[in-house]
């Protein structure tokens, strides 16, 4: 039988402090798969980058694109797509370029795509583990909450930035507009009957750099993805 | 307001939510530049449903008629619109234009290389 074939797909802008670190860890965990395991290979999308993203990666000879122009992470995201339906990869995840995510718990969620034959499965922080309280937390609990009202699923951790994609999620994201690596496409694919789970990860506090998510986008951010889901998602 | 201007209202509202709901279906808008459209057929159909609100506004702000506040305000949200594009088309002739830059450059690096 043939292995498939597993794409991670990197964004970074600005991410000169963290790539190389985020490389690492995945050549250092490709080494050590085991047969069962499919193929996993990489891609960076460099979003335009001021900084030194782009040298870094070609000086270690990284496997990246380089866009010329900065696209926010939604236009990276769907380069990354394009390059995953191009080269034929059976699965694509959604990686951050900050080293926030850990590879390790990669095979957990192809494992589980598999098994239940899924089209998105996320890397969730709250399956077994409960869910902080605070500030923190509030954004996500509000999420959680349109995409219950919408849909009826409950997904526990909408705004997770890891999620495995398989082949048919692959070759709808290349064709449509409006459909970023967000909560709101989570919620959009499950009205149109997507397969969703959640698999259970830890994620690493950001180490170094800065996120394309700030305090101050905070707001808009939440107020784009609830009238999204809320209000636009009906006329789609 | 007069029925008239109400009707009007409802229809052009009705209307344009149509279009909206038409171009977002077909992938021709992108659900952030679509809020505001939907926006503003909510308060078109508000006015045209509740003409107390228009009129409870205009006597706020001390204009005469209803009908001259509901002018006012569009007048006003296509400015800021209008402005919000502008920037936003200024934004996108400078990324063209480093674009095509950028591609010219590595077309002409490649010409370099290969002869």
């Amino acid at each position: 039988m043939n292995k498939d074939r597993v794409l991670l797909l990197i964004p970074a802008y600005n991410e000169a402090e963290n790539i190389e670190r985020v490389v690492t860890e995945i050549l250092e965990f490709r080494k050590n798969l085991d047969e069962s395991s499919p193929t996993v290979d990489y891609v960076i999308i460099n979003d335009g980058s001021a900084d030194d993203t782009a040298r870094i990666c070609t000086e270690n000879g990284y496997n990246f694109v380089d866009l010329a122009v900065n696209l926010g992470l939604a236009g990276a995201f769907a380069t990354g797509m394009e390059y995953a339906l191009r080269h034929g990869y059976d699965y694509a995840v959604q990686y951050d370029g900050d080293g926030q995510h850990d590879v390790h718990y990669l095979p957990d969620m192809y494992k589980m795509a598999k098994e239940q034959n899924l089209n998105i499965c996320i890397g969730s922080r709250f399956v077994t583990q409960k869910k902080p309280g605070g500030m923190r937390m509030f954004g996500s609990n509000i999420i959680s909450a349109c995409i219950k009202l919408t849909t009826g699923v409950r997904v526990k951790d909408p705004t997770s930035g890891m999620r495995l994609y398989d082949r048919k999620m692959i070759e709808s994201f290349g064709k449509r507009m409006n459909m970023g690596p967000e909560p709101d496409t989570v919620a959009y694919l499950l009205r149109k009957g997507a397969r969703i789970g959640e698999c259970q990860v830890t994620m690493r506090e950001r180490v170094a750099g800065e996120s394309y998510l700030n305090v101050f986008s905070s707001a808009k951010y939440m107020f784009n993805i609830c009238s999204s889901i809320l209000i636009a998602q009906w006329f789609r | 307001m007069s029925p008239t201007m109400r009707v009007l209202l409802l229809i052009a509202a009705f209307l344009m939510t149509i279009y909206i709901g038409r171009s977002l279906k077909k992938s021709r808008l992108q659900i952030n530049d679509s809020m505001f459209w939907i926006f503003m057929s909510f308060i078109l159909i508000l006015f045209a449903v509740f003409p107390q609100i228009p009129e409870w506004a205009a006597d706020l702000a001390g204009v005469e008629s209803p009908v001259n506040l509901v002018y006012l305000l569009m007048i006003f949200l296509l400015i800021v619109r209008n402005f919000l594009m502008t920037l936003r088309i200024s934004k996108l002739e400078d990324k063209l234009r480093r674009l095509a830059g950028h591609v010219a450059i590595v077309e002409n690096e490649e010409h370099e290389s290969s002869t």
